[in-house]
């Protein structure tokens, strides 16, 4: 009898200990997960901000541009964009800003500076690639923080080969953008040559590449290849080109290089005759102040503005408040892919953190990472985002040519003399 | 009575259960004290024509209650489950705006039915829907699906989706306020009650006649009193007590939504 007793209270306590270990408990396994490295979680304690990072090139109308959206972002999380910051799952959001100067050293100098707040979650920059490539990506994703850039664009930083893990970008790979600028040179202007004039880094250099490879595929030659030192002088690169004058040449640069090496190219009479490209990160009102009449018929690429334009909440309601908030059009291009970098980060979070009762919150970092894989076809104001696992985010773009002095970032309505739309799967299969 | 039909199932019938046998006790004691040999024969005699009427009178008294109530426990289960597809809807028709402003409607849709989830059912169980948190998220589910219905980009289709959807969550859960409010008719309670202990006194003066023997018939018939009178008030209250309307379908909603279900762009590993 007894060891009947104690049989069926065995089954008893067995049966309740199963139900109890089959239950789900989202808290348990999120402390579980948190347990297993000290760089695994943030814990965001009831009344504490949610810590958002950006490194960007503050001086630079692309990184002006990609900090005021991400503001504009956290505004939004209320629905309204009126100034007032919304609330993410109950809590505020605290961005921390660090400049990285567009140099490696500026990228982990200004990533370390973020890092010394334990609870940050994500940063969103770097505006230049060569502050990312070997440098900020390397040190957050060393401490799996989330990196999401809305402007570094060299293919190396979503190359599966250099890849950091933790790095996502919401802008176009150059493999497009180069392609695209070698389509307008050969198909448009019918040029046959091509010079590049580029600075050795993670962005100028790849694109210059990316273009040459396509101008090459597409037929023509690149005849001339000039390097010069960031922030340096140009006339040696110039010489370069004058030396074997092209009928294009492409200029992947950054201000103030853009508008000292377009200075110099129309100087030269050697390279009359030839037309000036240069690349998105140039397409600044600060290059046509600078080059006053001299600008007049240089081409830039970059993302079609005329698709943004379309998007009746970016036409209807984004660039309505940008324009209250800040008194003036977006500088740049890059505002888009930074308001839909910010938004992408937020929808991961969501996604992926439990909630603690009272309101705290448990954000795992892998999660974040993992949620954003999930990403597959959001409508963000810049295109239509699906993020993969090396990173990129923006698996096709349309890329447009404009010419001076009607670039969208002077003239919001301005009409491109070329576009085209390509995919990273159809640049890499061409590749 | 909120008390009462606070308690969970097993307090609830042991308390009914002892309050019932403590009277039945009582009558017993008052029988046996005031009622000798042949006026317990001639009372018990008058009290067994009239079992059948007091039975019939107490099944049908205490059988429109059980119904009554039940039936508005089940009536708020459907209002429950009406809500959640109304906010299931909403979920939907706000995968087709803009992905920011689907995400913010999302984002306070899901924040209300967290805070449904979590405080809802304890302030409706006080009566003070105010109180609960869930008020005040769905004011803010309100200003934002209103602030989003306003914007001149979205097509009338996709404004009218999330408003009739917004619609049909408020209108749901003003009704659970509504029956939360009400409270188990006391009189019909009470008359029931009596008719109870009629029942009880009833069953002990006839037992009393009949011989200790056919005192077990009279305490099966305590028992279903007491079981009778505990059902009721186990099921009176949707909010609190044993039988609660169940959270589980809007628990369920909540997993959904944060977990990105119902955005169009999320592909669910």
């Amino acid at each position: 009898m007894r060891a009947r007793i104690a049989l069926a209270v065995g089954a008893i306590v067995a049966a309740v200990g199963l139900v109890a270990c089959g239950t789900p408990n989202p808290e348990r396994a999120a402390r579980q997960e948190c347990a297993q490295s000290k760089d695994a979680c943030v814990l965001v304690g009831v009344g504490r901000p949610i810590y958002l990072g950006t490194l960007l090139l503050e001086t630079d109308p692309a990184g002006i541009d990609a900090k005021r959206s991400a503001q504009m972002a956290v505004d939004y999380l209320d629905g309204v964009f009126d100034g007032v910051d919304g609330e993410l799952m109950g809590h505020s959001i605290a961005v921390l800003a660090e400049d990285e100067d567009c140099t490696p050293k500026g990228g982990i100098a200004g990533a370390k500076r973020l890092l010394l707040e334990p609870d940050l979650v994500a940063v969103i920059g770097t505006t230049c690639s060569a502050a990312a490539q070997d440098a900020a990506a390397t040190e957050l994703s060393r401490r799996s923080v989330l990196m999401i850039s809305p402007s570094n664009t060299s293919p190396k930083l979503t190359d599966p080969a250099t890849h950091e893990r933790f790095y996502f970008r919401t802008v176009f790979n150059d493999l497009i953008q180069g392609a695209v600028v070698a389509d307008f040179a050969r198909e448009k202007l019918g040029a046959r040559t091509a010079g590049v004039i580029s600075v050795p880094d993670a962005y100028s250099k790849v694109l210059g590449d990316a273009f040459a490879k396509a101008f090459w595929g597409a037929g023509g030659r690149v005849i001339a290849r000039g390097s010069m030192r960031f922030r340096g002088s140009p006339d040696r690169a110039v010489a370069a080109l004058a030396a074997n004058p092209p009928q294009v040449a492409f200029l992947p640069l950054f201000e103030p290089d853009c508008s000292r090496t377009v200075k110099a190219i129309k100087a030269t009479p050697a390279l009359s005759g030839t037309k000036i490209i240069v690349s998105e990160a140039c397409q600044s009102p600060l290059l046509v102040r600078a080059l006053g009449e001299q600008a007049a018929g240089v081409y830039a690429s970059g993302p079609d503005a005329s698709d943004l334009r379309q998007g009746a909440f970016y036409r209807q309601a984004y660039l309505p408040a940008y324009r209250k908030a800040f008194g003036e059009n977006p500088p740049s291009v890059f505002h888009a892919p930074a308001f839909d970098a910010v938004n992408l980060l937020f929808g991961a979070i969501r996604r992926s953190s439990v909630r603690l009762p009272g309101g705290a919150l448990i954000i795992n970092r892998a999660r974040v990472r993992r949620s954003l894989l999930d990403v597959q076809g959001y409508r963000g104001i810049s295109g239509i985002l699906t993020c993969t696992s090396t990173g990129d985010c923006a698996q096709s773009a349309r890329i447009a040519v404009y010419r001076a002095p009607a670039w969208p970032t002077l003239q919001p309505r301005a009409k491109p003399v070329f576009s085209k739309s390509l995919t990273l799967a159809e640049v890499i299969g061409q590749g | 009575m909120a008390l009462l039909t606070s308690l969970d199932s097993w307090a609830l019938v042991v308390l009914i259960l002892a309050l019932t046998l403590i009277v039945s006790g009582a009558i017993a004691f008052a029988l046996s004290r005031f009622l000798g040999g042949p006026e317990r024969e001639k009372a018990g005699n008058t009290a067994a024509a009239y079992m059948t009427a007091l039975g019939s009178l107490f099944a049908i008294l205490t059988g429109f209650l059980i119904n009554s109530e039940y039936s508005t426990l089940r009536d708020t289960q459907r209002i429950v489950g009406q809500e959640v597809s109304s906010a299931s809807r909403l979920a939907y028709a706000s995968t087709s705006l803009p992905s920011a402003d689907g995400e913010v409607v999302q984002d306070a849709l899901a924040a209300y039915l967290g805070d449904v989830r979590v405080g809802e059912w304890q302030a409706l169980a006080q009566d003070a829907a105010t109180k609960s948190p869930a008020t005040d998220s769905l004011r803010q589910l309100e200003r934002a699906v209103a602030t989003v219905a306003t914007r001149d980009y979205l097509k009338d289709a996709e404004v009218s989706g999330v408003t009739g959807a917004i619609e049909g969550v408020t209108a749901a859960r003003r009704q659970r306020v509504v029956i939360a409010a009400q409270e188990l008719p006391i009189a019909l309670f009470a008359l029931s009650v009596i008719a109870g202990v009629a029942l009880v006194a009833n069953a002990l003066l006839v037992a009393a006649r009949a011989g200790p023997k056919y005192g077990l018939v009279a305490l099966g018939i305590i028992l279903v009193v007491a079981l009778d009178l505990a059902a009721i008030l186990a099921i009176s209250a949707p909010f609190r007590g044993p039988f609660q309307v169940d959270v589980a379908p809007i628990s369920q909603l909540v997993d959904e939504l944060t977990s990105g279900q119902y955005l169009d762009w999320v592909t669910i590993r």
